[in-house]
């Protein structure tokens, strides 16, 4: 069975012709330029669509999508959400991972489990992993090099760097 | 009105000595503390310091672009957590 990926919401319709305006909930808005397939739910079932163009305007997208001609037509698109398929996820730089593959990963440190990756906090100085151990103690890790050695996202390892240290015992 | 100058920044000292044991022993580790108020110097640049939220204790990497600002400043008391949405297509990026 596919995994489906969030990447934009139906806002409302724009003119006569069919367009609807969407707003992006991905990381990468540039990703909609070349957009060619996305899939909305329809009573529980995502639905393929064909994407015939995609403009951008300020902060949001103004999408046609293929045997949408009308107005009429594409009222009913509005509200609904845009997904893509796991094939047409954006490629990503160096160092960057999906919050999917990360929730649910395992922690390691030299070769001993912290426990498994609960959620991922964005704050402004840096992402924070919210790390569960068997106990249900959270450890909160910063997401910086100097901490991660390495993530395996086919296996859901994050592998830790063994000189550093975690939490000072006494606190001030 | 800013600080005077004669006093020069505020910091923990507590924190600031730490620090500095730390820079002396070349040791990398995540220090607790819950003076938000310190201001951040060239010293903590590279160290990660855990800034208390009310909550919880927030990670923080210092880099050289915080230093002047208030550990604070990078702990927010209140987040938004935006929409819920299953499965987005976000990342996180390790700096």
């Amino acid at each position: 069975m596919n995994d489906f990926y969030l990447i934009a919401k139906v806002t409302s319709v724009v003119g006569k012709k069919g367009t609807v305006k969407i707003i992006s909930y991905s990381d990468y808005p540039e990703r909609f330029s070349h957009l060619s397939r996305v899939y909305l739910d329809f009573f529980g079932d995502k639905k393929s669509f064909f994407v015939e163009s995609v403009k951008q305007k300020k902060n949001f997208f103004i999408a046609k999508l293929k045997n949408f001609n009308s107005d009429k037509d594409s009222a009913i698109l509005v509200g609904k959400e845009i997904f893509v398929d796991k094939e047409d996820l954006v490629k990503l730089p160096d160092n960057h991972f999906f919050i999917h593959d990360l929730i649910g990963s395992r922690v390691l440190k030299d070769d001993k489990e912290l426990g498994l990756i609960k959620d991922v906090l964005a704050y402004p100085a840096n992402d924070v992993y919210v790390i569960e151990d068997g106990s249900g103690k959270e450890i909160l890790l910063p997401a910086v090099l100097m901490f991660i050695e390495s993530f395996d996202s086919m296996n859901k390892i994050l592998k830790l760097r063994s000189g550093v240290d975690l939490y000072e015992d006494d606190e001030s | 009105m800013p600080r005077s100058i004669k006093k020069g920044p505020f910091i923990d000292y507590k924190l600031m000595d730490k620090i500095s044991r730390m820079n002396e022993n070349n040791q990398k580790k995540i220090l607790k503390t819950w003076s938000r108020a310190s201001t951040i110097t060239p010293d903590f640049v590279g160290h990660t310091i855990a800034v208390h939220n009310g909550n919880k204790m927030i990670p923080v990497y210092i880099t050289e672009n915080m230093v002047g600002h208030k550990l604070g400043e990078f702990s927010p008391t209140r987040i938004f957590r935006g929409h819920p949405g299953t499965k987005a297509e976000k990342a996180s990026k390790a700096k």
